[in-house]
């Protein structure tokens, strides 16, 4: 008998989108049967009442509050300052850049998409130890420190997708603001970045979840456990993925090994909640720029 | 015939493309109000004709242009690759593409928008416009209770005529027409046909066109092309001897 190679192509497919439902499924299950158990204000919160402390009042002690709000810090602050510098990059690459320097460019980009996140780490406690040695003798390891370097670690993200959105857009959307007289600006502004927004958005989120994750760089530029909830940028902060990472690397007991699976709960629950509300943002997005004037 | 003004004097034009030659030394000259038409083969570089009217060819990577393209603009000739930058020229020279292209916004934002942009023109008067140019080309009765809805979601002739309206309401001088009635069925391109004889009263025309029927009905001058070079021009009187022009269509085509 003899199997065309298309059944076998078609099977092999099959077969491969089977295995990841399936891992993706498994990986859920284990960690709800895990983590499911332990999720309830009490891990939150400790014995603290929870509105003393979402507003700030009471310290939390037993819980994982502070590591949740601090991972939503970590997570504004790296986006305030890689989201206008990336999207701009990428504009640059796709619009204004040409020639030599443009590979220059893009290759910098390339050699920062490759940079694991442990050097990205590595190169902020770096940037402490020489600052503490010249001008600034109290310089330390801070929420501000991680998010600069975690907004580093994004960058290449934002920038390649804004770049790829923009420049793989058909000639007929490039050429039609020219055609009825828009500046080069304008056709970017107007007719460009709408067109590209749904790609330009993904990478957003993509570079969001990539930020929450992150344990290496933060390891090393601020994070410590039990630091309660950063009330300034220059103080040390607790995060979901590295109290993750603690509390297994410590347990003592499976109760605090529990908590972790708890954890990971969370934190799998708060990027897909990031996933789900930037589908609707993107969803308006399309229809705003469609209306209107 | 009373002799008629040039609007476009195109002289020893050569378009390529990374090195390949689509143009090859093209010389013509379209009269003011009037309908010029291009007819040739798939190929022929018709489409980079018109775009070599409006400097559209810049746009691509690796096209090089030689020659010269001059324009006058009320009585005074200008050199549109020496004289003025792109943006000057295209505001002055309106452009509908060969295939139907539309901004994918509602129908209103396609004409809003560039009237805001490009002219800075007040809310009232952007509206009166959208208004009339709709209705010059016959799409204000079937989209005027749709005006917010997107534009891809009209049909391809419907798209077509917005994409005229679009042009229109910029109140070019020079419109360069790529098949403006290819994706029409013979009743609408009827309409269009009759559309643009009224048109050349207030704007010089140049049109690529694959209908000799078409030709024959509106142009006042034709210019056949073949292989990038001009092969033939007619005039209108030359044309309307039956038969010609499917001869000479036959012979180069
Ligand atoms: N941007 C471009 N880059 C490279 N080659 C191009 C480009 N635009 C056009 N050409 C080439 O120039 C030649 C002429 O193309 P053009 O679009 O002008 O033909 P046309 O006469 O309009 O054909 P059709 O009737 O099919 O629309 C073709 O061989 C095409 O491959
Ligand atoms: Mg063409």
């Amino acid at each position: 008998m003899t199997v065309r190679p298309e059944r076998l192509f078609v099977a092999f497919s099959w077969l491969a989108a089977g295995l990841v439902a399936v891992s993706v499924g498994v990986l859920v299950a284990y960690l709800l049967m895990r983590g499911w158990p332990v999720l309830s204000s009490a891990l939150l919160f400790g014995d603290t009442p929870w509105l003393a402390a979402v507003l700030g009042s009471e310290p939390v002690f037993d819980g994982i509050y502070p590591a949740v709000a601090g991972t939503f810090i970590l997570i504004a602050c790296s986006s305030v300052i890689a989201i206008p510098f990336g999207i701009c990059c990428g504009i640059y690459l796709a619009e204004y850049a040409q020639g030599r320097l443009k590979a220059i460019f893009s290759f910098m980009v390339d050699l920062l998409s490759g940079m694991p996140s442990i050097v990205m780490g590595l190169f902020g406690f770096a940037l402490i130890l020489l600052m503490r040695r010249t001008l600034f003798g109290h310089a330390n390891t801070s929420l501000m420190l991680s998010s600069a370097c975690i907004a580093l670690l994004i960058l290449p993200y934002l920038i390649r997708m804004t770049q790829v959105a923009l420049e793989s857009l058909p000639d007929k959307a490039r050429l039609l603001g020219l055609s009825l007289g828009y500046t080069r600006w304008q056709n970017i502004l107007h007719v460009k970045l709408p067109a590209a927004s749904t790609a330009i958005f993904s990478g957003i989120v993509l570079s969001i979840g990539r930020a929450a994750e992150d344990t290496a760089v933060i390891m090393l530029t601020g994070v410590v456990a039990n630091a309660g909830i950063p009330r300034a940028l220059s103080d040390k902060f607790e995060a979901l993925p590295f109290t993750i990472f603690y509390l297994t690397a410590e347990h003592r007991n499976d109760t605090e090994l529990q908590t972790a699976f708890g954890c990971a709960l969370v934190l799998l629950f708060i990027t897909g909640t990031l996933f789900f509300v930037s589908y609707f943002i993107r969803k308006n997005l399309q229809r705003s720029w469609g209306q209107g004037e | 015939m009373t002799a008629q003004e040039t609007a476009i004097s195109v002289r020893a034009l050569s378009v390529g493309f990374s090195g390949r030659t689509i143009l090859d030394d093209v010389s013509m000259d379209v009269p003011r109000n009037s309908i010029t038409m291009i007819i040739g083969p798939s190929g022929s570089g018709k489409t980079t004709l018109l775009r070599s009217v409006n400097r559209l060819n810049e746009e691509f990577a690796g096209c090089s242009t030689a020659g010269s393209v001059k324009m006058s603009f009320s009585g005074t000739a200008v050199d549109i690759y020496r004289d003025l930058t792109p943006n000057e020229l295209r505001r002055r020279v309106g452009m509908v593409f060969q295939s139907p292209n539309v901004f994918p916004f509602s129908i209103q934002k396609n004409l809003l928008a560039p009237l805001r942009l490009v002219h800075s023109i007040g809310r009232k008067e952007r509206h009166q416009r959208m208004e009339r140019v709709l209705r010059e080309v016959e799409l204000w009765e079937e989209v005027c209770d749709r005006l917010g809805d997107n534009a891809v979601t009209l049909s391809g002739g419907q798209q077509q005529r917005l994409c005229l309206a679009r042009a229109l309401a910029l109140s070019p001088e020079v419109l360069l027409l790529d098949e403006p009635t290819a994706s029409l069925d013979v009743r609408s391109a009827g309409k269009i046909e009759e559309l643009l004889t009224k048109l050349k009263e207030r704007y010089t025309i140049l049109a690529v066109s694959h209908s000799i029927r078409q030709v024959k009905l509106i142009a006042d001058r034709v210019v056949i092309l073949s292989g990038g070079a001009i092969a033939r021009t007619l005039e209108h009187r030359d044309f309307q001897n039956p038969g010609l022009l499917e001869e000479l269509v036959e012979e180069i085509f």
